[in-house]
């Protein structure tokens, strides 16, 4: 790794860190070695455990509650994180939500909520961690995207346009990075067991398993070990790609 | 005091030659490095990085946007330096 902190372990950031996928992101980049800064919205509880576990692999934390959709509270983030950390070496963009209805009857707050924290946040996020990286030369960003922004999914409208935002957010900042050492790649997970997939209904959940080949939901583990190669060395000649986590579905 | 001035400057053109691959005689007369020599802002970055280390200062990104000619770039570092 070409930046580190003080005792040599390099800094990763997560957006939406706390629950979920972003919670087993960020434990697996600890368990990779990194010291780990992460944000969440509100939960407080969550948060907390999430740090601990971090620090009970041995590896430093910094979180804080941000509203990912503000681009100074992003700025501020990242900067109270490099401060702690050092210079941030990856960098995933994993938070977001939903507000799923039929477009029909979409208020259009639902639609501006839902492309703000999942599309705006993304971008700032990258924009806070970008100018570092090309000064740098050493750095990636990973954006955690989903199935419904490739192949869509009814009812989702507002978050399918947000993923899909953040595809081609991906493919083009990966393009202007990639001659100057900076990787940027793109996650699409399917259906993961997670607050967001509790939430749904059992019919339409069987209906969903049996559409997926592998006949199964993801656990967030799948993601956040999609995550940890993409920004590993291993992934050392990977740039500006999609990487389905999907059992199959976005066939 | 004069020397200084044009030394530092002859300095900050051969570094921004080096970084635009153009000739410094290109770099000094300049209006516009995006327009005339082809930089863009990531080509910009790399300049801030190169002041930043030879002269030991840290730059603000924002100034990005001001070093558009050599003239410009110089105040920028002389600013910060305090030259």
């Amino acid at each position: 790794m070409a930046s580190a902190s003080a005792d040599g372990a390099p800094c990763a950031l997560v957006t939406g860190g706390s629950r979920g996928i972003g919670r087993a992101i960020a434990v697996q980049l600890a368990r990779d070695g990194f010291d780990v800064g992460f944000c969440y919205r509100s939960d407080v509880g969550a948060a907390a455990d999430t740090a601990a576990e971090i620090e009970a692999l041995g590896r430093r934390v910094h979180h804080q509650a941000v509203d990912v959709a503000g681009f100074e509270a992003v700025q501020e983030f990242v900067a109270a994180a490099e401060e702690k950390l050092g210079p941030v070496t990856a960098a995933v963009s994993c938070a977001g939500i939903t507000r799923d209805k039929s477009l029909a009857l979409m208020p259009p707050e639902d639609w501006s909520a839902v492309l703000r924290t999942n599309l705006d946040g993304s971008f700032n996020l990258a924009r806070a961690v970008m100018f570092g990286m090309i000064k740098r030369r050493a750095g990636t960003l990973v954006l955690v995207s989903s199935v419904s922004g490739i192949i869509g999914n009814a009812g989702q409208a507002n978050y399918a346009a947000s993923k899909a935002g953040m595809l081609g957010l991906g493919a083009s900042l990966a393009l202007e990075v990639a001659g100057r050492g900076v990787r940027v790649n793109t996650v699409a997970p399917g259906l993961i067991e997670s607050d967001m997939v509790a939430a749904m209904p059992a019919k339409a959940r069987a209906k969903f398993e049996t559409d997926i080949p592998m006949g199964r939901f993801g656990v967030p583990r799948d993601v956040a070990d999609a995550v940890s190669f993409l920004v590993s060395d291993r992934a050392a000649y990977i740039t500006g790609t999609v990487l389905r986590v999907d059992g199959g579905l976005a066939h | 005091m004069q020397n200084t001035v044009a030394d530092r400057m002859a300095e900050i053109r051969d570094l921004t030659a080096d970084i635009l691959s153009a000739e410094p005689e290109e770099v000094e007369s300049a209006h516009s490095f995006i327009e005339e020599l082809d930089a863009d802002s990531l080509v910009a970055i790399e300049l801030l990085t190169q002041l930043e280390r030879k002269y030991g200062l840290e730059i603000p990104q924002e100034s990005v946007q001001r070093m558009t000619n050599l003239k410009t770039t110089y105040e920028v570092v002389a600013e910060i330096a305090g030259w």
